[in-house]
């Protein structure tokens, strides 16, 4: 399988992400250097923040785990070119179902663990059922139904917080889940990663045999690339689509009851951690590929988990992380400015070459 | 105040930044460019305007740097979209992270705050109308930007319908390769159009924040930059459709902010402020029929990415 | 080359592409003030390219082009146009949604900055049109007028533009016989006032009919420019492939036992009130090839997506080897026994960025040989499928993972074909298969389907270019405003009488003119 058009392509794909990553530092370094600080300091302060010993690493494990969940769903919507950029409300939807399932159930950790986790997940399905739907029956943009419900989202989980039985208000929070519903760490602190975790890594590996090895990833990712041909083929254009909606609910909703699972226990109001941005930053980054958004989601939540430290020590704003991430996105977005401008450069250096050669 | 006064003055102060917004996004589209990261640029308008008064004392100054911020913004869609052919969906997306980034840091950098600006000077009135008599006092309490939008408005649809170059942008829409051969050259045209978008985005952004309040609060756009986009597929893609349909969803802000100062309202506030976004849904859902944009819109023209 | 009343000279033009194709080598000729100059020359030999270039669309890699003398360089048709060259596209370059005269005056509208003076553009567009006797009303849309109309608004786009050369790029494509007199006759009045065309064709009897001078490009050289009366159509055919060249289907022979394979009873259909398709009766039987000749619009679209599945019809009925097939989806259709060719193979047969292995499936994705256990693909079969089918079909590529854009023309028509034919359908519905196509890559995909005829197969052929209907169908049923109005057997019928069938004239005067 492993052949020389295959490994030139994934060559000249890392490439690009890489040329993007190492763009985006460098407007960044320039942005900071322009507010008077010294990029090199914050740089460092954020690398440390975030890989720097073992409290901040396992900060960045976890961090991770509703990254990768989000930049999954993203992906996988991308792969049907269905831009689902609900997450943020379907993945609020899966926290707030999986804290009813956590807090107000008693069952055993075996039964209570799995149902807070997947009913949570289908929760976040259901979020993103509606625009699914309105896109199929009545043709309304996914994009704008999908941010419509974001908002919709939010103040919906507030008001349900609040008459939540068992509200904290001192916190503005919903009660904890039960013992019984909540999901462990790995190891003892300062390890303390949580097995969402582990979670995160099955979801990357079934995601990547399902969208490249079966049959479904196959039309899924014909319909994608090109809706005539695939409907041409006999592939239901309207099936995958509503299918590619619901697996990236699905996920999004995971994104949430593990977080919820392993290491919120609970929902505040307005929660907005920003999790969609951030996916689709390692969506993008990763080129769609489920292993690629894994390490690109490492890479973010390390950002995300430096920036405290970040700001602490430098005085940076820990929104420049933002900065960051979008400045990735758009570089990425112009990839085909990067490889015309390779293209240019190699033309160059070819007649330089053959200049020379002939003299 | 009765509530129909209340209700109107609040119609046009919620929506005539979706309206000079939305009139930009029009223009935008029609010339075959999404531009869904208006929310951002609207953000960085509400913050730059702030930012330029606080500087300068002068909400005016602050104001124009809010056009000049848009513009700003926008020429990188236009960049990353009409030259490289990239996504116009993922790069709204990322200008929109962007503008969140910068205005956080700029509140840090110009306020020394975190979430809120300071309080700055601001044009929330029209002073020299308050003399007309019975509808005077009406009129003066309104910012001069209302005003400038409707005169936007018309120079937004006399550029698309009566001019050269509206007709050009419009072909640039529908079908560019025709236009190139036509001799015109798509994919200025097409900047032009995004550019006039963030000029109008970052301008219905000032008006949030200068020109109805007098801070800078994150979050405070709130959607109306989505609501902009909506605004305009329900106003089937004319600059006067888009404009009174972001005055509808004013309404629903109007409508909602109402109802919040009423004390003990049977509807929990949550739900009332639900209402811009569930009833823009609606309305976008029952009137979606035979809503046909642009043919060639959302699709580059751009010889870098081989799609000219 | 001496200026002997040049008005364009094109001398040593080059083109290369990134990427290494090159397109022209080393080209020059001279096109004569007041002639019409025909550039003939297969898909693909660069006849387009080189037009292109002189448009100023591209640049050339080398070599100089003069107007009137003058050396000049293009950055882009603006200046094309302002030095007098206008150019009638192929695939008419024309705003559906814009008026007549919105289209004409496009770029160059009259008024000023501020204020486009329609009421002007309507006077002037109308004198232009009486001028030249082009009958256009300038302010009709133009997504309401026909297809011959809409190429005259392109002419007169051009004529707006005070255009002194007109480049044609195959125009006659999308005419039946009668219309293409009537262009020819245009081409004379155009003449007659003082204009010169460049006609780019690879139609060699109408080459034959209307030019002056005629210059044969081949693989992307200037094999040699002639003068009509030193030339014939055979001797160009010659010129443009370097051998003789034998299109056609060979014998026509007759099925031992006959039965129907496909039947369309009274199928009517319309799309938003207007009826496209009006009771009409078909039946393809096995071991023969079934041509469907008509103008493109009158309901030939439609038919296509209804055997297909892709719509559903109003009323009739549709039946495939006894079977009923309204109502059934797409991939229902398909299984029973019904493989298609498609007009556009970018759009509908091939998902470009899927590798030339994973296109060679596409449709057939769901065959218990290409699953494991039901779910995964089995990457084993397809490519062992894919080894097999570059043999049989000889699809050229440099790596079966490559992505099917990274293929010509040709060879991407031969993975739908080979996809298409080995999953033994019993029905076979080609539409214009050979659509761009280059003369050898024509003589494959009649070949194929003629095999297939052989096998015992039906073939339901639509296709534009009645020569490929008279050389490959057993019998012929014209299309008609959304009807069949005839059927007739392949023997002895000529082109002008299905012209006239397709222009809906009836049998009694057919037969009088033939």
């Amino acid at each position: 399988m492993l052949n020389s058009a295959k490994l030139k392509n994934a060559g000249s794909r890392i490439a690009i992400s890489a040329i993007a990553l190492v763009l985006s530092i460098l407007v960044g370094a320039i942005i900071v250097a322009a507010l008077g600080k010294d990029p090199i300091t914050v740089y460092s302060a954020l690398f440390e923040g975030a890989f720097g010993g073992a409290l901040s690493l396992t900060g960045t494990f976890n961090r991770m785990i509703p990254i990768v969940f989000a930049g999954l769903a993203i992906a996988v919507g991308q792969k049907c070119s269905v831009f689902n950029i609900g997450v943020d409300g379907q993945i609020l939807i899966g926290s707030l179902i999986s804290v009813y399932m956590g807090a107000f159930l008693n069952l055993p950790p075996i039964i209570h663990i799995p149902l807070t986790m997947v009913v949570g997940a289908l929760g976040g399905m259901l979020w993103s059922m509606v625009p699914a739907l309105l896109n199929l029956k009545k043709n309304v943009s996914v994009v704008f139904s999908t941010i419509m419900m974001n908002y919709v989202a939010q103040y919906l989980c507030n008001f349900l917080i609040q008459k939540m039985p068992g509200y904290v208000s001192n916190k503005l929070a919903t009660p904890n889940i039960q013992d019984s519903a909540a999901i462990s760490n790995l190891f003892p602190t300062p390890w303390g990663i949580n097995s969402g975790i582990l979670i995160s890594l099955l979801a990357v590996v079934v995601i990547y045999i399902y969208v490249f090895r079966t049959r479904a990833g196959y039309d899924l990712r014909a319909a994608g690339f090109n809706r005539h041909a695939a409907r041409s083929a006999g592939i239901n254009i309207k099936k995958n689509v509503f299918m590619a909606m619901m697996v990236s609910g699905l996920l999004a909703g995971f994104a949430g009851s593990t977080e919820v699972a392993g290491l919120t226990h609970c929902l505040v109001e307005n929660y907005a951690p920003g999790y969609m941005a951030t996916g689709i930053a390692v969506a993008m980054l990763g080129q769609g590929n489920p292993f690629a958004i894994l390490l690109a989601s490492f890479l973010f939540a390390g950002m995300k988990n430096g920036a405290p430290l970040m700001q602490m020590k430098t005085g940076m704003s820990n929104q420049f992380v933002s900065i960051v991430q979008g400045l990735i996105i758009v570089f990425i977005c112009s990839e085909n400015f990067i490889r015309w401008i390779y293209i240019k450069l190699k033309t160059k250096k070819k007649v330089r070459e053959n200049g020379n050669g002939s003299n | 105040m009765g509530v129909i006064e209340y209700l109107v003055m609040a119609t046009l102060r919620m929506g005539i930044p979706v309206a000079l917004t939305a009139a930009g996004a029009c223009l935008s589209e029609r010339t075959g460019v999404l531009n869904i990261g208006l929310e951002g640029m609207m953000s960085m308008g509400a913050f730059v305007a702030v930012a330029g008064s606080y500087l300068t004392g002068n909400p005016w100054i602050g104001v124009l740097f809010a056009i000049l911020a848009g513009v700003a913004m926008s020429a990188i869609h236009g960049f990353v979209t009409i030259v490289c052919g990239g996504a116009m969906g993922v790069s709204a997306q990322a200008l929109v992270l962007l503008a969140t980034g910068f205005c956080s840091v700029g509140l840090q950098l110009v306020f020394n705050s975190i979430g809120v600006s300071a309080q700055v000077n601001n044009i929330s009135t029209t002073e020299f109308l308050r003399p007309i008599p019975v509808i005077g006092e009406y009129l003066a309490d309104l910012s001069p930007i209302v005003y400038i939008a409707f005169l936007i408005l018309f120079g937004v649809h006399y550029l698309l319908y009566k001019t050269p170059v509206g007709l050009r942008m419009q072909a640039c829409g529908e079908h560019p390769r025709a236009a190139d051969t036509a001799g015109v050259n798509v994919n200025r045209l097409r900047f032009l159009g995004v550019l006039i978008s963030g000029a109008l985005g970052g301008l219905g952004g000032a008006f949030l924040s200068v020109g109805s309040m007098n801070l800078f609060q994150e979050g405070m756009i709130a959607g109306r930059g989505y609501l902009a986009v909506g605004a305009v597929i329900m106003g089937r893609w004319t600059p006067v459709g888009a404009f009174a349909a972001s005055l509808c969803f004013g309404f629903f802000d109007a409508l909602q902010l109402y109802l919040q100062s009423i004390p003990n309202a049977p509807i929990p506030s949550q739900f009332v402020q639900m209402i811009p976004y569930v009833a823009s849904l609606l309305v976008l859902t029952f009137t979606m029929k035979n809503a046909t944009g642009p043919a060639a819109s959302g699709k580059s023209y751009s010889t870098i990415a081989g799609t000219k | 080359m001496n200026n002997e009343n040049y008005i364009v000279q094109l001398e040593h033009i080059t083109k290369e592409f990134p990427g290494g194709v090159v397109a022209n080598k080393d080209i020059s000729l001279g096109i004569r003030q007041g002639e019409i100059h025909s550039i003939a020359g297969e898909n693909g030999a660069g006849k387009s390219t080189l037009m292109s270039i002189l448009f100023g669309l591209y640049p050339q890699t080398s070599g100089t082009i003069k107007i009137k003398g003058k050396e000049v360089r293009f950055s882009s048709s603006g200046e094309a146009i302002s030095m007098g060259l206008g150019m009638v596209h192929q695939h008419f370059m024309l705003i559906p949604k814009f008026t007549v005269t919105q289209n004409i005056i496009l770029g160059m509208e009259p008024g000023n900055k501020l204020k486009i003076d329609y009421k002007k553009a309507v006077e002037e567009v109308r004198a232009l049109s009486e001028q030249y006797g082009l009958n256009i009303d300038p302010e009709a849309k133009v997504s309401d007028i026909s297809v011959p109309m809409q190429q005259r608004v392109e002419i007169l786009k051009v004529l707006y533009r005070r255009a002194e050369v007109l480049i044609f790029d195959e125009p006659t494509a999308v005419l039946t016989p009668q219309e293409i007199d009537e262009f020819c006759g245009i081409m004379e009045r155009l003449r007659e006032q003082g204009k010169t065309i460049i006609f780019i064709s690879h139609k060699l009897a109408e080459v034959m009919r209307v030019s002056d001078r005629i210059s044969v490009i081949r693989l992307g050289r200037l094999i040699g420019t002639k003068d009509v009366k030193d030339t014939d159509e055979r001797d160009l055919a010659m010129m443009m492939v370097g051998r003789e060249i034998v299109l056609g289907g060979g014998e026509h022979q007759h099925a031992k036992e006959e039965k129907t394979l496909l039947e369309l009873k009274d199928i009517s259909y319309s799309e938003q009130k207007v009826g496209k398709l009006n009771h009409v009766n078909l039946g393809l039987r096995n071991e023969e090839i079934l041509g469907i000749a008509g103008v493109d619009g009158n309901g030939q679209e439609q038919l296509v997506d209804i055997i297909c599945g892709k719509l559903k019809p109003d009323s009739g009925s549709y039946t495939m080897l006894g079977e009923d097939m309204r109502g059934r989806t797409i991939r229902e259709i398909k299984e029973k026994g019904l493989a298609v060719i498609f007009e556009d193979r970018h759009k509908d047969g091939l998902v470009l960025p899927y590798s030339v292995k994973q296109n060679l499936i596409l449709g057939y994705q769901n065959r218990p040989r290409f699953l494991k256990n039901r779910i995964f693909i089995n990457q084993k079969e397809l490519d062992k499928n894919a080894e097999e089918l570059k043999e049989q079909f000889d699809i050229r590529c440099g790596s079966l993972d490559a992505p099917a854009s990274t293929l010509s023309g040709g060879n991407q028509q031969k993975i739908i074909l080979a996809r298409e034919l080995s999953a033994d359908p019993e029905v076979i519905m080609a539409v214009q298969p050979t659509r761009g196509l280059d003369l050898g890559a024509i003589e494959f995909v009649h070949k194929k389907l003629v095999e297939e005829r052989n096998k015992g197969k039906g073939v339901l052929l639509f296709s534009l270019e009645l020569d490929e209907i008279l050389a490959l169908a057993d019998r012929i049923a014209i299309i008609f405003k959304g009807e069949i109005v005839k059927v007739v057997e392949n023997k002895g019928v000529t082109k002008e009488q299905l012209g006239a069938y397709m222009l809906g004239i009836a049998d009694e005067e057919v037969a009088q003119d033939a």
